[in-house]
């Protein structure tokens, strides 16, 4: 064994993007998510990014990020336990707790570490995790780290659900996980009956609102505005990346859990605090969805709505999405490939999704269009479809 | 009770959303595109109907249909 050796076992695998001809992924990009964006020095339409209410070039957010500079600097260079901890951290966790109404909530530096490190604290091998086939790397990776019985039901499969739940009385905890809204899909979750039979089975719901919250209920604040569950009695996680248009990943719950992770989480208690700027961007932006919220969204659902259809008309196989992300079902991973690279072609920014993000064979090409887009630059995105081919 | 053979086809396609015939020899990624939870749902149900349980030591390495069907004889010899 030598050095050469083991730097040949990495050798990243180019064939399919030598078959494409393209490489969609690490694009680097230009500028700030404007109404147009620049990638590699060229003009684009932004239907990637998840900037939802596209709020995150806002001035009122930037200027909220440069008030904690100067106040805080780039990093208080430590753990939240050690002296990573400010005011300002205190402060915006209690604000989110608020804002989806849970008793408590503690800040990661992403939502990726909150759900990758939650369940190795809570969950052991005399445990079940029953968890959406579809549910996202952070929450499949999290649950093999807890080395607990995993048992994937379909996706949004009440009844396959409650065959794992019945399954379950043999454990010492069955843990129900899902998200609200799946990122690939644009589905989403039947959370009422979800919470029903965890309540039946004795079973806790752990669900990732990453792409619902700042985007479904009447006033923004996610899931369990959307689905009208009070008193919920479970664990709630979501990024702050999306939406709210800054960084880090919250988990939200009873007081007990979240002073237990305060303690026990590593990815928590070992991980560089979220810094200053981005917690000043998220007290910023829940101000912001307070106010501004049904005429951002709005514009954001109607933006969706156009987009859907014209890819409907067009005969492209859409997922059933009732949620703000449309997909297009593109086929294996080169299909997929090829189609982005005539989307790329067209100027406009997509998203693709292949195997292990989607199953093998079932590729993904999302859209989200923010509500920072103008109509004539969406007007221009459907007409490039249309065109796509010429 | 089904056979092994069987049971082990039953399984693959209820988790699976593949309708064609199903061969031994099959690759379960590559040919059926069965990922890693794929894998997991057809084990359980499985499990279920044999009334066992499979660790998740025992499906490692699973590459193809045959590979399931044996793995499944083994354990269900050494329950016996």
């Amino acid at each position: 064994m030598n050095l050469q050796q083991f730097y040949q076992r990495f050798n990243v695998d180019y064939e399919l993007v030598r078959k494409a001809g393209f490489n969609p992924y690490y694009p680097v990009i230009e500028s700030g998510l404007d109404d147009i964006i620049i990638v590699e020095g060229k003009k684009f339409i932004d239907l990637a990014s998840n900037n939802y209410l596209g709020l995150a070039n806002d001035i009122r957010l930037k200027d909220a990020g440069k008030l904690a500079i100067e106040k805080y600097g780039m990093s208080l260079c430590a753990t939240p336990i050690a002296s990573g901890y400010s005011e300002l951290y205190d402060m915006v966790r209690h604000k989110l707790s608020e804002f989806v109404g849970l008793e408590n909530t503690i800040l990661y530096p992403s939502c990726y570490q909150a759900n990758n490190g939650l369940f190795n604290v809570i969950a052991g091998r005399e445990d079940i995790a029953i968890i959406d086939r579809c549910s996202h790397s952070s929450l499949i990776e999290g649950v093999k780290s807890a080395g607990c019985k995993i048992w994937p039901f379909r996706h949004n499969d009440m009844t396959h659900l409650e065959k794992g739940l019945k399954i379950s009385q043999k454990y010492r905890q069955a843990y129900v996980i899902t998200e609200s809204v799946f990122s690939t899909e644009g589905t989403i979750v039947p959370f009422n009956e979800i919470v029903a039979l965890c309540d039946k089975y004795g079973a806790l719901p752990v669900i990732d609102d990453s792409h619902g919250i700042g985007v479904i209920g009447k006033t923004g604040r996610g899931i369990l505005e959307h689905a009208d569950i009070k008193d919920y009695n479970g664990i709630y996680t979501a990024s702050l990346g999306k939406s709210l248009a800054n960084s880090g990943g919250m988990i939200s719950g009873k007081k007990e859990i979240i002073d237990f992770l305060k303690y026990y989480s590593s990815h928590l208690v070992y991980s560089t605090s979220i810094i200053p700027s981005s917690l000043a961007g998220i007290d910023a932006i829940l101000d912001i969805i307070d106010k501004e919220f049904p005429e951002r969204s709005k514009k954001m659902w109607h933006y969706t709505k156009l987009i859907c259809d014209t890819l409907i008309e067009l005969d492209y196989k859409v997922s059933n999405s009732s949620t703000a992300i449309t997909s297009i079902k593109s086929g294996n991973p080169l299909e997929t490939l090829q189609l982005t690279r005539k989307i790329f072609d067209r100027g406009i920014l997509v998203t693709p999704f292949i195997y292990p993000s989607v199953q093998y064979n079932e590729g993904r090409i999302r859209l989200i269009a923010g509500a920072n887009l103008t109509q004539p630059t969406l007007d221009k995105a459907l007409k490039a479809f249309r065109n796509i081919n010429d | 009770m089904k056979t092994i053979e069987e049971a082990v086809i039953t399984a693959l396609k209820e988790n699976t959303s593949w309708d064609g015939e199903i061969k031994m020899e099959q690759t379960l990624r590559d040919e059926l595109g069965i990922d890693s939870f794929g894998v997991l749902m057809i084990i359980n149900t499985l499990e279920d109907e044999f009334g066992i349980e499979i660790s998740n030591e025992d499906i490692e390495g699973l590459g193809t249909v045959a590979d399931i069907i044996n793995r499944l004889n083994e354990i269900l010899s050494v329950n016996a």
